[in-house]
Parts: C-alpha cells; structure tokens; sequence
C-alpha cells in the first residue's frame, strides 16, 4: 500500500511533465492551435500593401461658421496630405468618390467604395463644441465594415493642424506597427532674413520658425535623440566656426565647443549624451567626440586626410563619415570609440553627407555625378549596393531620414537657389517643397518628438 | 558449522536480494507502463476540456497579389496542394452585426451568434456567389483593389480583417529569409498578439525536422514585434496565430 501510494503522486508528476513538454505528440493529428487563433501561411515574401483609402468630404464644415469652417478646412487639408505622405495610402477624395450615389448606410455604401477599389473608409465629422473643434474619425475596413481605429479629438482652431496630425500618426501607427511621423520637426539654416540662421519646421514645411539670432553665420544643425536640443555651429564668437547648443523649449543658447580655431559639423549620440564634430588640426581635419557638456574632448581618426560630417548611428555604436584618405571624399564607417574601421562607399569619386536610415542598415548621402552636381544616393550596409533616388533635377545634397525610414528630407537647386524638399525613400517619389524663402540648407530630421 | 552458518545467512540474503530487486523490477516495470500510459493519454486529458477547436487551416494570400495576378473570383490554384485535409467551411461573416460600430458607444454589436461547427464534421462550403467578398479574389470592378479582399476564413470567426494579415505577412517576410532547404519543408509557428502589436509566446508548434529552418522562421517572427495594433473592433485581449513558415 505504501509503494502504491508513492506511485499515485509520482503518477501526477509524470502526467503534469509529460503535459508541460507536449512536442505534437503525433504528426497525423491536427498540429495543435489555440483556440480563437488564426492560421496562416508564409510561403513567399510579400510586399506592404498600399492601402486604397476612401476619404470622402467632411461633412458638417459648411454648417460652421466663418473661422471655424476654416480651421475645419485646415484641420480637413492636413489630415489628407499627412495620409497621402505616409506612402501607405492611395487617397480617392470627394473627386473620385463624386460618381458614387452615397446613402449614408455603411452597410449599402460600403460595397460602392470597394466597387471603385476603395479597401478602407475614413469616415470623419466635424462639429463645433463652444469654441473648439472636435473631430470625430473612424477607419473602417470596408471588407468587415469593423472599425479599425475611432478616435475623438478636440481642440481650440489653432490647434487644428495638430489635431489632424495626431489622428494621421494613430492611422498610421493602426496599419504600420510604427507612428506615424506628422508630429516631427526639420532643422535647417537659412539665409532668408540676411543671416544665415537655425530655423526649424513642422515636417511638413508648416510653422516655420528662427532658432538662432547671431546675426553672423550658424549653420549644421543636429537634433538631439529625444527633440529637445539642436547643436550647430556658429562663427558668432569671432574666433572661427564653434559648437553651440540650442534648448528649444527655453530658447537659451550655450557653448557646447569652442576652443580651437575651427570646431563643425556636430552630430547628436542617439541617447543625447556625447556629440561627435570635426576639429581642425593645423591644415588636417579630424573626427572628435565630446560630451553634452563639451568636457570630456577625445580624437577618434587619426588620418592624412580630410575626415569630416561624422554621423552617429541609431544604436549609438557606429559613427559614419566622410574621409578623404584614399585620395577622395569616401564615406567610411567605425566603431563609436574610433575602431573597426571600415570604407563602404567604392562607387564614385566624391560620396559625402552620411544619414544614418532608423534601423542602421543603410546610409543615405550625396554622391556627384558631374562637376557641380550632386545625387541622393541610399547604401545598403550589408551589400554595399547604391541606389540612386535623385537623377536628373538640379544637384542634391545633405539628406536625412525620418524617424520612421520613409521618407528623406534634402537639398535641391532644382527649383533655383538651394531649398529644402522631401522625398520618398522608396522610389524618391513624392517630391515635396518645403522652404521658399531665401535659402535654405542642411536639414535635419528630429526623432520622434514627445 | 561456520561454513553452513554463512552459507544460510548468505541464502537468507540472496533471498532478501532477489525478493528486493522482484519488487524494484515490478515497481520500475509499472512506473515505465504508467509513465507511457500518461503520455500518451496526458494530452487527451488535458486537451478534453477545452471545446472542440474550431481549427481550419486555409491558405492566406496576400489580397494584393490576388488583385494583380488573380483578376478572376477563383482562389489561388495552390491552394489544391495545402495539405490540411479539412474543407473551408464559410465563415458566417454575414451574420455579424454589421453596422458601424459607433466608437463613443462603449458597447459592440453582440457578438456572432453560433460559430460554424467543429471541423470534424465539415459542412459543404457555400456556393461562393452568396458570399462573393467572403472568398475568392475581388470580382469586376474590385479586380484592382489592394487590400481588404479576404481570401480566406479563419478558425476565429471573430478575427475577420484581412488588411491585418495582409499587414502581418508583409512585415514578417521583410524578416524572413528561406535557409537553402529543399521544398516541401514547413514549420509551424505559433505566437500571440498582443493588443498593442506585441507578440508574446513565440514558439515552433511543429518543427520541420531541420533547425536551421525552425530557428531562421522563429527569427522571423520574432524580428517583427511589434505588429501594428490589435483593430479596435476586435474585441479580444490578444491574437493567437498559427504561422506555417514554407
């Protein structure tokens, strides 16, 4: 009795191992799934579908009065071109939809959007709640007629732009895994008021603000990882081109590096914590490293040649840069403290202006194509292969991605003087203007801002 | 007299010895049976209380590819060769309250009614007319669309958004790359989705028999947390999958 007693637990014992570790226990029977799940199979890669978004006219803007249709009409305008920009979407307006005999019943639309290819309705309303604004959208998969995303938004009219902002970013965070980027910045320097000056703008060329005012010549902003701090360089201090640092929310300037006749080209760490910049050596240009504070001072190259525009990667471990120690200006890539270093760029006699792709596989920079023009061209750090994104269009120079690796923003004469213009990293589609004032250089992305 | 003293207590212990080691030979010997015993039937006990799966492997592809290639309302001719041997029951798609959910109301339309019954009794399919954007490829004038064509059921009724496989898929396969393994390989993955796109509890539910293949479409998948969100319309707290990776 004894024995079998000890067995019974031993028994339960057995039972509860042999359950935990259930390999499929035979191959012929169902393999197991869990309840309520879904299957699927991978059997060949597949692209990210553009989606065919249905986005008739807000109703309800027409009924509001004089500066609330407008804001409306703002908030309206925004919310489409943010979708169009995402690259996820392919818009029908109110045009295209126009030819649809709507009767307001989802259930009995539904099918007329798909019949046009529509795969999704943005179904939007805009009503007035004492002096604000309140958006009201929903994206609904036409095919389940389920809402993917409701979302109910209210603000006074100024805020209009950044209403529709924010519900673009939700969209596009629903269909992508990643937020949206409507809600980022672009630094940039410009000549537009006599002086070249840090400035700074919505990512969509909105809202277009001084950063600086030296009055003497600032240039080469670089974002902060977390958005809140532009460095750049300044001749302000009369001793040649220093290090600065911009807080944005406060305005305040402070030093950052300017001992030395000639400091340039910072580059934020993504963690915020060091700045990486070119420091003159008598005739030679090398790649330094500092802390935020400016101590902590420290060479990383170490070269004949000119080592310039260092870029820190987006794990923080890598540094770019431009060097022209092979006799021309190649991009080159090593480790943050200097070693493991690494030529990536062999096509071309001059590659220079390295931009770290969000997830650190791929460099966008300037290659020339003939004396005085320059292409956006894209590496992929594995293979080494370039594409070009630009061909053709005035020259191009100093791309920057977005935080979400979608688009670059860069530097054209296509349109006379130097502006700023943004693109798709895809194809180099979807060309947009951002400056007109002036002109306009050096554009860098921020990260995600808060 | 001390040999034969000896000699007994020596008896008396082989004895002892080999009624011992009897007793040790029954216990191991029904340990043994029972330990297989519960293997074998642990996990039919285990699985009996849970309802019966409602467990339907369909092939997904890609709604994009359909409108491009496929222009016909004829599933993709593949799907012949999916080697689960269960029909595709129809979904009962049209039975879903389907009026616009009203994203201030906090409650949803109550929940699809009866669920299609158990695979083991599978019942013809639909005729694929009543049920043109449950299944096949876009027909007309939908040749052209992208997205939201489902092309296949679901063993979660509930689950019936297309655009999130679609999704799904894309972004894994950016992950995935085929070790050099002859065809005819699979593995099965199974992972849950989390509400915000998180995946928790990736594993291989079936190995393939090569590791390297196992291990390349574990990485895959697990490359590719987080996932877009979980629709608002879904209900559920998380999404189980079951990936077959070929």
């Amino acid at each position: 009795m004894r024995s079998s007693s000890a067995i019974y637990p031993l028994c339960l014992l057995v039972v509860a191992l042999a359950a935990a570790q259930t390999p499929p226990p035979e191959t012929t029977a169902p393999p197991p799934v869990a309840p309520q799940g879904i299957t699927v199979v991978l059997d060949r890669s597949s692209q990210v579908p553009i989606v065919t978004l249905a986005f008739p006219a807000i109703p309800g803007t027409s009924a509001l009065p004089g500066t609330a249709a407008n804001a409306a009409r703002e908030l309206e305008q925004t919310l489409r071109r943010d979708l169009e920009r995402s690259g996820i979407f392919e818009l029908l307006g109110p045009e295209q939809l126009g030819v649809l005999t709507l009767t307001g019943d989802l259930e009995r639309d539904a099918d007329q959007y798909r019949s046009l290819g529509a795969a999704m309705l943005l179904a939007a309303e805009v009503e007035l709640e004492g002096d604000r604004l309140v958006l009201e959208g929903r994206l609904v998969d036409l095919a389940s007629r389920q809402t993917i995303v409701g979302k109910r938004y209210r603000g006074t009219f100024d805020l209009a732009r950044r209403i529709a902002h924010t519900f673009a970013d939700e969209i596009v965070l629903f269909l992508t895994s990643k937020r949206g980027i409507a809600m980022t910045a672009i630094a940039l320097y410009s000549d537009r008021d006599g002086h070249k000056e840090i400035y700074m703008m919505d990512y969509d060329g909105y809202d277009q603000r001084k950063v600086t005012a030296h009055q003497s010549i600032s240039m080469s902003p670089s974002w902060s990882g977390q958005g809140n701090t532009i460095a750049y360089v300044s001749y302000f201090g009369g001793k040649g081109p220093a290090l600065y640092l911009a807080d944005i929310a406060s305005g305040k300037k402070s030093p950052l590096v300017t001992e030395g006749t000639f400091n340039a080209s910072p580059s934020f760490s993504p963690d915020g914590r060091r700045v990486a910049f070119a420091r003159a050596l008598g005739a030679n240009i090398e790649i330094f490293v500092c802390d935020r504070d400016g101590s902590g001072v420290r060479r990383l190259t170490n070269s004949g040649g000119i080592d310039m525009n260092p870029a820190w990667s987006p794990s923080g471990q890598e540094i770019a840069f431009t060097s022209s120690r092979s006799g021309s200006p190649q991009l080159y890539v090593m480790d943050a403290e200097g070693s493991n270093l690494r030529r990536v760029t062999f096509e071309g006699e001059y590659n220079d202006g390295a931009s770290w792709s969000p997830d650190g596989t791929r460099l966008a920079y300037a290659t020339r194509v003939d004396r005085s023009r320059f292409d956006i061209a894209v590496l992929d750090l594995v293979s080494l292969a370039a594409k070009r994104l630009t061909a053709g269009s005035g020259s191009n120079e100093a791309p920057s991605f977005s935080p979400d690796g979608r688009r670059i923003a860069f530097t054209s004469s296509r349109a006379g003087g130097t502006q700023i213009f943004a693109m798709s990293v895809a194809d180099g589609s979807d060309v947009e203007q951002l400056t007109r004032e002036g002109s306009n250089w050096a554009p860098d992305w921020s990260a995600y801002l808060r | 007299m001390t040999g034969s003293v000896s000699s007994v207590l020596e008896g008396r212990l082989d004895a002892q010895a080999a009624g011992s080691f009897r007793r040790a030979l029954v216990v191991a010997a029904s340990l043994h049976f029972i330990v297989v015993l519960a293997a074998w039937v642990a996990p039919k006990l285990l699985a009996e209380p849970q309802p019966p799966l409602e467990f339907v492997a369909v092939r997904i592809v890609p709604a994009a590819r359909l409108g491009v290639e496929q222009p016909k309302p004829v599933p993709p001719a593949p799907e012949a060769k999916a080697p689960e041997p269960e029909p595709v029951p129809e979904p009962k798609r049209e039975s879903k309250a389907p009026a616009l959910p009203d994203p201030k109301a906090k409650k949803e339309p109550a929940k699809p009614a009866p669920k299609p019954p158990a695979p083991a009794t599978p019942q013809p399919a639909a005729p694929p007319s009543s049920a043109a954007q449950v299944q096949g490829a876009p027909t007309g004038a939908l040749a052209g669309m992208a997205l939201g064509a489902p092309v296949a059921t679901f063993d979660n009724p509930d689950f019936t958004y297309g655009y999130y496989v679609d999704q799904m898929l894309a972004m894994i396969s950016r992950n995935w790359t085929r070790p050099l393994v002859g065809g005819g390989v699979e593995a099965w993955i199974h992972f849950e989705i989390e509400r915000d796109g998180t995946l928790r509890g990736v594993r291989i539910s079936r190995s393939s028999g090569i590791n390297s293949f196992d291990l390349a479409a574990l990485r895959a998948v697990q490359a590719s947390s987080p996932l877009p969100p979980l629709p608002r319309a879904y209900r559920e707290d998380s999404l189980g999958v079951n990936l077959i990776v070929r």
